[in-house]
């Protein structure tokens, strides 16, 4: 029976022809001498002749749709929207250029307007001179005698000194750079002692602050402990357009600078030319405050800076000279007009671009 | 273009009926094979290129093959349209991954035997290993598989009889075991060797022989117990 048992085993590889010639004759030696295995042998053979035997079913007839429809689904669904807008060659690459275009033109647009704000804000390592105050000819007979005569409270409003200009014209007017039509000396006299004076009455707690940057503070503790708080002092003031209109209302208010009056009109100007206008203009800024200029003011626009002050008369040669060494002064466009004591200087830095045919060098 | 044109010729092909193979018995695999693998991998490597069209010219020539494996696998006619659109599916998203170790079709029909498997799974046993009864009656037209046509020389009563038989046949065959069930098809209903059962089930080939011993035997004693002697 052991032997019966093996030899079922092996019926299927021989129905299906994978024996080798040697078992092949066991089997069958086998099966001419067992009744038995040979009639279950004839039964596998129906078995398997039963299974050749079964019809080939047809498919449904929209099987193949079926299939092919969700192929083309699973296609679509892979090309979603953002693949149907990049995947195509012809569709990205001139995608991607026009954006890297765009990148590159926005970058060198904010680089350029924020680079003259920049320098603006840099500051000289020098620290001011400390004695930046009123002009050397307000600390005489004039300066009592203005704030005698014109007390910031007895003033009427609807006739200050000078009307101070709307906000946002007076905004424009600073972010326009130097103006065509040079403001009088008077004006800046009238309103940039008393604004300094206001903000440092506004900010009384902040002088510590101040003392950690004496240089960006000076002026207004110097200014402060002259000038009077003024009306309205201790509101919180804000930025912009509320500092115009509070700098106007100041102008008001506060006492008139004293040395105005009795100072002659006399103005200098200096054009310079320099690489970087920025730059030069606060260095030349730098050489205005060691020499003792005061009411410093500066102010750029469309690479051309101006730097303006009051300045004792006796140094002008000497402010001429230490110009001369940081950029190239176009002497032609340049006038010293000297004052008794002091003089207004007006010195004007062009770059390259608004050259007027002066050779410029930078030194 | 000329793959473009190859694909339209090996649809024109397929459409006519020329790429229809019948169905397969051991002595199927010859010539007609060889070719059909050379075919496959151009049509494949066409596919991996990136040319869907030449997807569809394998769908149209294996797809009638792939249905009867699914048929006789799941004994469902709508399950086996289900499956083998899955299966065609599978090798879709996946036919960048065929390397060509083997044949094709090899791959392929071991895709549709593995969805087969899934859903003989997940139909669980309910009619899968229900007792084979010779009172059931045979699956009509409307709701069964549709035979191909008998031919009009034999008699309508031998049609009927051929057709219960393989029904039967196939009762029998859906109530072996799920692995006996898919060896007997592939090896005596599909007629692949033993090799090409090993790549497609990936088992060894001492084990098709043995598992195929062990189906051929219980089929043998569920036929006879719904037939009577064989």
């Amino acid at each position: 029976m052991r032997e019966c048992g093996d030899m079922e085993d092996r019926f299927t590889a021989y129905l299906d022809g994978y024996l080798e010639t040697a078992e092949r004759r066991i089997v069958e030696e086998h099966l001419s001498t067992c009744p038995d295995c040979l009639h279950k042998l004839e039964e596998l053979k129906r078995t398997r002749a039963m299974l050749a035997d079964l019809d080939e079913i047809d498919p449904p007839p929209d099987l193949t749709e079926k299939i092919l429809s969700r192929i083309h689904e699973e296609e679509g669904r892979k090309a979603g929207l953002f693949r149907r807008l990049f995947f195509p060659l012809h569709i990205k690459i001139p995608v991607q250029a026009l954006a890297t275009v765009f990148v590159v033109v926005l970058a060198v647009y904010v680089f350029r307007s924020t680079l003259h704000e920049t320098a603006n804000l840099e500051r000289p390592s020098a620290p001011p001179p400390a004695v930046e105050t009123v002009p050397h000819a307000a600390k005489g007979e004039a300066a009592p005698a203005v704030k005698k005569e014109t007390p910031p409270e007895a003033r009427p409003e609807s006739v200050p000194p000078k009307p101070a200009p709307p906000p946002a014209q007076t905004l424009k007017k600073e972010a326009a750079g130097p103006p065509t039509t040079k403001p009088a000396p008077d004006v800046a006299t009238q309103e940039a002692p008393p604004e300094r004076a206001y903000k440092a009455a506004q900010h009384p707690g902040a002088a510590a602050e101040k003392a950690a940057s004496p240089e960006r503070h000076a002026d207004d503790l110097l200014s402060y402990s002259k000038a009077p708080v003024p009306p309205g002092a201790g509101r919180v003031r804000t930025r912009g357009t509320t500092e115009m209109e509070e700098k106007g209302k100041v102008a008001e208010s506060a006492p008139m600078p004293p040395a105005r009056a009795a100072v002659p009109d006399v103005r200098s100007r200096v054009a310079m030319m320099s690489k970087d206008p920025g730059r030069t203009a606060i260095q030349a800024k730098t050489i205005m405050r060691s020499l003792g200029a005061t009411r410093i003011e500066e102010s750029t626009a469309d690479n051309v800076s101006t730097v303006s002050g009051w300045i004792d008369a006796s140094v002008l040669g000497e402010l001429m000279t230490r110009l001369k060494e940081i950029a190239a002064v176009d002497e032609p466009n340049s006038s010293l007009a000297s004052g008794p004591k002091s003089s207004f200087v007006e010195i004007t830095v062009r770059g390259y671009g608004n050259n007027d045919g002066v050779k410029p060098v930078d030194r | 273009m000329e793959t473009i044109a190859l694909i339209w010729h090996s649809m024109i092909s397929l459409i006519a009926g020329d790429g229809t193979k019948p169905a397969a018995g051991l002595s199927h695999a010859t010539e007609g094979r060889r070719e059909e693998r050379d075919e496959d991998a151009q049509y494949v490597a066409l596919c991996q290129g990136g040319e869907p069209a030449a997807f569809e010219v394998l769908v149209r020539r294996h797809q009638k093959r792939m249905f009867n494996i699914a048929y006789r696998m799941t004994g469902n006619y709508e399950d086996a349209g289900d499956v083998v659109q899955e299966a065609f599916l599978s090798a879709y998203r996946t036919i960048k991954h065929f390397r060509g170790d083997a044949r094709f079709s090899t791959w392929l029909y071991g895709i549709v035997v593995n969805h087969a498997r899934n859903r003989m799974r997940q139909a669980g046993s309910r009619a899968y290993h229900e007792p084979v009864s010779i009172d059931d009656p045979p699956v009509g037209q409307d709701g069964g598989p549709a035979f191909d046509p008998p031919s009009r020389e034999a008699p309508a009563l031998d049609v009927l009889v051929r057709k219960e038989m393989q029904q039967k046949v196939q009762d029998c065959i859906n109530g072996l075991e799920k692995e006996h069930r898919e060896i007997i098809v592939l090896r005596d209903i599909q007629g692949f060797s033993y090799e090409e059962i090993t790549g497609m089930l990936g088992i060894p080939d001492g084990t098709v022989k043995s598992r195929l011993s062990r189906a051929r035997n219980a089929l043998r004693e569920s036929l006879k117990k719904v037939l009577g002697d064989l």
